[in-house]
């Protein structure tokens, strides 16, 4: 519409002027772009058919009147128009369209849209900033971005599972995590790791979108309210993340070459274990504590006799004092030290006015900071476009990445888990034995330098992303689309345990191969039409049809006994087994969006979705929104002034629901398993009836623009509702069943999110730009089941689910230190007496729960004449994290003997008047001392933190060197991630950002890295 | 122009065919299980499917297949789980369980596991299928209710607590298959679930097929030797049990099979198979085993290691070299080595003590040839393989009933010593033909200890004679009456079903 009241205006214009000077003469010029020659740029006379082409040295010389409009255009490029006036030379700069465009975001179902016609509440990061964040997985680059994203890495291990949370904890047992849609395929998120399918040892995740190339997206969206997530109905409770893979740019074809090489360690060093003379101290404390009889048995100085008469055998403790008291740092064996990274990435745009085309090739290497992972992952992706009519346009995209991952034991209390075995590994026990072999314990603990080195746990993923669509223009507005994508992914995985040490010692080793192929295609098939009722009422309406079909294969096979010198199933000799699962499920949408516009000044959009899913026996679910916003800056009595640029409101009401559990939960079901060779069943699911959960979506918002956006500030407030959650209903044992899946109960999360960005200088050569975001999220339950006429409160052993406070809210006894007489640890009562005697010990909220109440960035932006920095922080806090394995690190009883634990036990409680929070240590604990590691707030530390998450400092050669080296663009950066951490309670010495459970778990931690970056357009 | 308008029709129908359907494209598949509200058992081979589901899970690490043996191992007098290994069973051994551990958690969860299995086939409404076999598997499920119903209150009951005997606080004693109702989550006296036991037991062999013989499935045998071994239990508290225990072990030992012979003992054990003194065994095989969690692995030095033999108490017990049973084959110290600067000097054929302050410090003179290095009083003879069966009842336990009863009771006296004798005559050197002349409770209980060391008797025989627990290097002393002797009822299970928690805890 713009553009042709535009068209008219500079006819009519063209033709006015024409009367008054009608005097021709010739026009003459070169076109350049960033400085060079731009030949075959079309110049044309506007309201004419008269033009010409610049040369190869992009000059060019056409007859003009005075007073004519002269129209410069190239693609790709911006046009460029010149009123002629009294010279006879104008020489041109054009610039690519992409500087000049609005900002424009993404959305559902391809909807695109400039910021200030967006009703919903959308965050769009720029691929940009993915391909900065040197991570394996885009979801990465996200954190500290978006206002009320939160986000917890379950691994540091490369190509490991992020949690992401949007706005919170929206369901109890069904997922957590956002919809992850990619080039329009909502995705099947998950584990593609084939080591955890079993109920064997985990080993490191997988996660979906490590299996992308981050330098292939052009945008990410974060969808958060029901006015942009609703059209995705019951899977967009969690929020929405949109993924825009890179498309071809017609004009000349470009090439970027970038490369990567860094290295990384961890983030934070995490806690100090004992070092084996100071595991010795506390084991002989403890052992004179208990025996020493107060030194009539025997004293103090004593009991390294007494140890070693009775206890030399215990955790090797009479070789060690034979070997010389040597010091054993697991914490270094296991440590991968300036563990690299390289990444290299090419790729080429480019083509015409009827195709264009994207081209990438890429390669990936990371280390990760403990020995046994890595992560190496190659990827190639074409996207084209051709026009095959001016009404026919048709679209592809092919992405292919392979994915190796050698993950290691993980996530749990496993032998062979290095990062469990820093923590645990009694130092007593020597790397190597004297010869140089290594030192293989007969129990407890794996050396687990030999067990990684000589096992294998191998992820090995290709996967397959293609998507096509066909769009025919019947009129010019109206359009019919129809696409089909699929997402095919093989997921191989070998799994070796050595038969001399380890978990495959008992089996004469094992082998295992598991293949997992995901089959997943989504077909649309979709009309738009867009209308005018009157000048100003402008419509754009969308009608669609979804289904989309996910079948899951998971095939493994396993055997016994391996040879010396293989390590595959083929070379397994016994004990040959086979398991095999499928699951399927389908989901069929109707979806209509109506979007209204007034002017620009009035917006309201419509959606609404009507959805069957098969996981549930009330299958059908209908969800709709409205949204409106105001751009109020666009009134007319708004003109009048130039400090605010834009104001706007905008709001939106819908619903969503939430079907991310796993199929087939409704079935009373039994299962096939084996019994002496014969097929028998356990009933394992007691089913029942279940529907979606749903959800009702609140969400207000406020933008303030002024000095020409310079300075921005957005407000928002939330609100929202879920419903007939699907709660896992916990059993009485005695029903035979752990839980049955109901819907029941209600929850409410509320919060306000704040973006405020100032540009504070803003100039050629010189800009200063700063902007934070802050979100915060307030969870409630407002309904738990009522069974029997009561309402459940259902108190597990750390956290409780009770109505009016948080979802798995903490809920433990108060610690109340180490009595100074006694040494015995001590609680609070319900009389809020303390206590030494954990049972009756209360147990109390502990006011938060795992997730945090507040998250937010903050980051800068600087750049003097090619020299940019740019640092981000990121922060979370109001949440609480509980150290989960205290019970080993803690442990100082004879539990000790064959572990360690952590260096803080050093200031145990000795004589009465020590003020401490360690009591004293005992080899057989009396009293309440049995119980110093049992849950409570000793061991639950505030998850507050500040984490400068990235710092990048480059240089962006100038022109001139740029034509020196005939290349467009040349960049060289250094890029520093997770550089400084501050963590408000000094007692957690672990990383602050843990698994979205609140658990500190024995992974890999979040890393710190440095990576050197260079980058060239040619 | 044709064509694109050919293609366009192409893609338009190949699209709207994938897209156009109804809501009934939305079913799930269901591979590898099945709903059993839609189909539920109606042949003999459901039924029998159901049943095996049942012993499946009875063989479950968390139930036969290690921990409910290692409790009674490791809180009798035979074992303990020492420090220094993987540190499991440290707080069973210790007797400083609390209500959120795992173990009792896990046994109760696995248990009435087993019940719900039981109780689906009880309840099913069979329809085809040969009659006998269908009452036969009837039958076994009733008995494998009575059963797990059994260890649940020999783990949890408060009977042997301040010896409230019968009146205790017993378990709920649950019947129909997928039990939601909370009021029957109900703990019922000890009293009566021995009545609901007995019940059960009677009903299973009514309906038992005699000739059924497979002995990894209950047969009449395995019943009326269940009912002899829940009776013995029940005598301490009611002397007439005794004598249900003496009569259903009499019954059983008629049924067949008979006492290993003493060439035969030690392979007996190896076997992976049932073997002639086999009555009741759970099978596992190479595959089908708990692996780690075998009782193999926690009690091999080569596994986890953690269960070991309390050497002093054994050591005595196992000093007759004539006995087969004291072989090193069945038990010994591991990694026995002469070493004269040993912390142990050997005093006997097979004893070996500590060496003392003074003897260490060299104040008193020890003999260097006879000092020692040693590890730990292990067994080595009774669980040597991952895969192996695991052994629920032997010909023996069911003469030890017999002979227990009997000498308990005074009744049956000749026929019992004359068994003793037996069970005496395979088990030492030269078949002795009367080893014992006269019954007396403590020859017949050192012997039944002998017998079945390590397989998971030890703390209810203890208990039977309301004997106080000795301290261990683990433990302290536990008198008979102490709370300690139930376990707490898990946290997680009066959270949802409220029942009454046991005292102490």
């Amino acid at each position: 519409m713009r553009s042709k009241l535009k068209w008219t205006l500079v006819l009519f214009m063209a033709l006015f002027v024409q009367f008054s000077f009608a005097q021709e003469k010739t026009l003459k010029g070169v076109v350049t772009e960033d400085g060079f020659p731009l030949p075959g740029a079309t110049v044309v006379i506007k309201g004419t058919t008269m033009g010409t082409q610049t040369d190869l040295d992009g000059n060019y010389s056409i007859k003009v009147k005075e007073g004519e409009v002269v129209s410069f255009s190239f693609i790709g490029l911006k046009d460029v128009t010149y009123k002629v006036g009294a010279a006879n030379t104008y020489n041109v700069t054009m610039t690519a369209v992409e500087d000049m465009l609005e900002e424009v975001v993404v959305l559902a179902y391809g909807q695109v849209k400039t910021k200030n016609q967006v009703t919903g509440n959308a965050v769009a990061i720029k691929g940009d900033a993915v391909a900065a964040t040197p991570m394996a997985s885009a979801d990465q680059a996200l954190q500290g971005r978006v206002a009320g994203l939160q986000m917890s890495a379950s691994s540091g291990s490369p190509g490991a599972k992020q949690n992401i949370r949007i706005r919170g904890r929206n369901s109890m047992t069904a997922t957590n995590e956002p919809l992850y849609v990619i080039d329009g395929i909502p995705m099947y998120d998950g584990d593609f790791s084939g080591g955890n399918q079993g109920t064997d040892s985990p080993s490191t995740s997988l996660s979906l979108l490590a299996t992308i190339n981050p330098a292939d997206i052009e945008s990410m969206t974060v969808l958060k309210d029901a006015g942009a997530t609703a059209v995705y109905g019951a899977r967009g409770t969690n929020g929405v993340i949109l993924i825009t893979t890179k498309r071809g740019k017609s004009g000349a074809t470009k090439f970027n070459f970038s490369t990567r090489v860094g290295f990384q360690n961890n983030a934070v060093k995490g806690p100090r274990l004992l070092t084996s003379n100071e595991k010795e101290e506390i084991f002989l404390d403890g052992l004179y504590n208990t025996f020493g009889g107060k030194g009539t048995v025997f004293t103090r100085e004593q009991a390294g006799d007494y140890a070693l008469a009775n206890y030399s055998k215990s955790g090797n403790y009479g070789n060690w004092v034979a070997a010389g008291r040597p010091d054993n740092d697991w914490g270094d064996y296991v440590k991968n030290a300036d563990a690299p990274l390289t990444s290299i990435n090419f790729s080429a745009t480019g083509g015409s006015e009827r195709h264009n085309f994207y081209a990438s090739l890429s390669h990936d290497k990371i280390e990760s900071t403990v020995i046994g992972s890595d992560f190496r992952r190659i990827g190639a992706s074409l996207s084209f476009m051709q026009k095959i009519t001016d009404k026919v346009e048709f679209n592809t995209s092919i992405k292919v990445t392979n994915t190796k991952q050698n993950g290691i034991s993980e996530g749990g209390a496993y032998f062979s888990n290095p990062n469990y075995i820093k923590l645990v590994m009694n130092p007593w026990n020597p790397l190597y034995n004297e010869d140089g072999s290594y030192f293989l314990p007969n129990s407890g603990y794996h050396n687990v330098v030999y067990t990684t080195k000589h096992n294998q746990t191998l992820n090995d993923v290709t996967r397959v992303i293609n998507s096509n669509s066909i769009s025919y223009a019947i009129t010019d507005n109206l359009k019919f689309t129809s696409s089909m994508a699929i997402d095919y992914t093989l997921a191989d995985f070998s799994e070796y345990r050595n038969p001399v040490h380890g978990d495959g010692k008992n089996y004469g080793g094992t082998a295992a191969k598991a293949v997992r192929n995901n089959f997943n295609y989504v077909a649309q098939n979709g009309l738009d039409y867009k209308f005018y009722l009157g000048e100003n009422h402008q419509f754009n309406t969308k009608v669609l049809v979804e289904y989309q079909k996910s079948k899951r294969r998971f095939l493994e096979g396993s055997g016994q006994i391996v040879l010396d010198g293989f390590n595959s199933l083929a070379a397994a000799a016994a004990n040959k087994d086979a398991a095999y699962d499928f699951l399927d499920d389908a989901n069929l949408g109707y979806v209509g969006i109506i979007n209204y516009n007034y002017q620009n000044r009035f917006l309201v959009d419509l959606t609404g979705r009507r959805e069957g899913s098969s996981k549930f026996t009330d299958r059908i679910g209908y969800f709709y929104s409205v949204g409106g916003a105001w751009n109020m800056h666009l009134e007319n009595w708004m003109a009048h002034q130039s400090t605010i640029s834009t104001m706007r409101f905008r709001g939106s009401y819908g619903t969503n629901g939430n079907s991310q559990i796993n199929p087939n939960q409704y079935v009373r079901r039994a299962d096939i398993v084996s019994y002496d060779g014969e097929a028998a069943l356990i009933p394992v699911q007691i089913g029942g009836p279940i529907g979606w959960e749903k959800q009702q979506k609140m969400d207000f918002g406020f933008m303030l623009g002024m000095f020409e956006d310079r300075i921005t500030l957005g407000a928002t407030y939330f609100e929202s509702k879920t419903s007939d959650l699907l709660y896992k209903k916990t059993l009485s044992k005695m029903s035979g069943f752990e839980s049955q899946m109901m819907n029941m109960g209600a929850m409410n999360n509320r919060g306000v999110e704040l973006e405020l960005n100032a540009d504070i200088v803003r100039s050629k050569d010189f800009n200063i730009s700063v902007g934070a975001n802050f979100g915060t999220v307030r969870n409630r339950i407002t309904e738990m089941p009522v069974i029997d006429g009561i309402e459940m409160e259902d108190y597990k052993s750390y956290t409780a689910d009770v109505r009016g406070h948080a979802v798995a809210e903490w809920y433990m006894p108060d610690w109340a230190g180490v009595d100074a007489q006694t040494g015995q640890p001590m609680w609070f009562d319900k009389d809020n007496n303390t206590t030494s005697d954990y049972s009756k010990a209360e147990s109390r909220f502990q006011g938060a729960s795992a997730l945090p109440k507040f998250t937010g960035g903050a980051n800068l932006h600087v750049d003097y004449k090619g020299f940019f920095l740019d640092g981000m922080f990121t922060f979370a806090g109001g949440h609480k994290v509980y150290e989960q394995y205290a019970f080993k690190t803690a442990g100082t009883t004879s539990a000790l003997v064959s572990s360690n634990a952590s260096s803080e036990m050093l200031d145990r409680w000795q004589k009465p008047g020590d003020i401490t929070d360690v009591p004293i240590v005992q080899y057989k604990a009396t009293g309440g001392n049995v119980n110093f590691t049992s849950p409570s707030s000793r061991f639950l530390h505030d998850g507050d933190y500040i984490r400068l998450r990235n710092v990048t400092l480059g240089y962006n050669f100038n022109p001139e060197i740029l034509r020196t080296l005939k290349v467009d663009g040349l960049s060289l950066s250094v890029i520093g991630t997770n550089l400084w951490t501050w963590v408000k309670d000094k007692g957690l010495k672990y990383d602050p950002e843990v698994d979205a459970s609140g658990y500190v778990n024995v992974a890999t931690p979040p890393v710190k890295s440095i990576v050197f970056s260079l980058n060239v357009k040619f | 122009m044709k064509k694109i308008i050919f293609s366009i029709l192409a893609v338009t129908l190949l699209s709207s065919g994938l897209t156009s359907c109804s809501d009934d494209r939305l079913d799930a598949t269901l591979e590898g299980a099945r709903d059993i509200e839609a189909k539920p058992l109606e042949t003999l081979t459901d039924l029998r499917a159901a049943v095996s589901g049942a012993y499946y899970r009875m063989v479950n690490a968390a139930y036969y297949g290690r921990d409910i043996i290692v409790y009674s191992e490791v809180r009798g007098d035979n074992a303990y789980a020492a420090a220094g290994f993987s540190n499991r069973f440290q707080n069973v051994s210790g007797f400083d369980l609390t209500p959120t551990h795992a173990f009792p958690a896990d046994t109760w969860k696995k248990i009435y596991e087993v019940i719900s299995s039981a109780n689906l086939a009880i309840g099913s409404n069979i329809k085809t299928g040969n009659e006998t076999d269908i009452k036969q598997g009837k039958a076994e499920a009733f008995a494998i209710r009575a059963l797990a119903h059994f260890d649940l209150l020999r783990i949890y009951g408060q009977q042997y607590v301040d010896d409230q005997g019968l009146d205790a606080l017993g378990i709920p004693y649950i019947t129909r298959f997928g039990e939601l109702d909370m009021k029957n989550y109900n703990r019922i006296s000890v009293r009566e679930v021995r009545d609901n036991i007995y019940k059960d037991l009677d009903e299973a062999l009514k309906l038992v097929d005699k000739n059924a013989s497979n002995k990894k499935r209950f047969t009449a045998q395995s019943i009326h030797g269940v009912k002899s071994r829940v009776a013995l239990f029940f005598g301490a508290f009611d002397e007439n049990d005794y004598a249900i225990a003496l009569e259903s072990a009499k019954t059983a030992m008629e049924l067949g099979g008979g006492i290993v012979q003493r060439s035969a003992y030690i392979a007996s054990f190896r076997a992976e198979e049932p073997q002639s003194n086999s009555v009741f065994e759970l099978a596992q095989d190479n595959i089908n085993n708990p692996g780690n969690n075998s009782l193999y692995n926690i009690f091999s030095y080569d596994g986890y290691g953690d269960v070991v033999g309390l050497g002093e108490n054994l050591q005595d017990l196992f000093e007759d070299q004539t006995d087969i049973r004291s072989s090193t084959d069945m038990q010994r110290y591991n990694n026995l080595a002469q070493n004269a600067k040993g912390n142990y000097k050997k005093v006997g054929p097979y004893k070996f003590i500590k060496l003392t302050k003074e003897e260490l410090e060299g104040t008193v003179a020890v003999d260097p040839a006879i000092r020692y290095n040693l590890e730990y009083y292990r067994n080595f003879g009774k669980y040597t393989a991952i895969s192996s069966n695991i052994k629920v009842m032997r010909y023996e336990e069911l003469v030890f009933n017999f002979i227990e009863a009997a000498v308990r009771t005074n009744t049956e006296e000749g026929v019992a010593l004359n068994l003793l004798n037996q069970v005496a005559s395979e088990r030492y050197e030269g078949n002795p033909a009367t080893k014992y002349t006269s019954l007396t409770l403590e020859n017949v209980l050192t012997e039944r200890r002998k017998e079945l060391v390590f397989e998971g008797f030890r703390f209810e025989d203890k208990m039977r004679s309301k004997e106080n627990l000795a301290s261990t290097p683990i433990a302290e002393k536990v008198n008979y009456g102490a709370f300690q002797l139930a376990f707490p009822i898990p946290r997680n299970e009066i959270n949802a079903s409220k029942i009454a928690q046991n005292k102490g805890y």
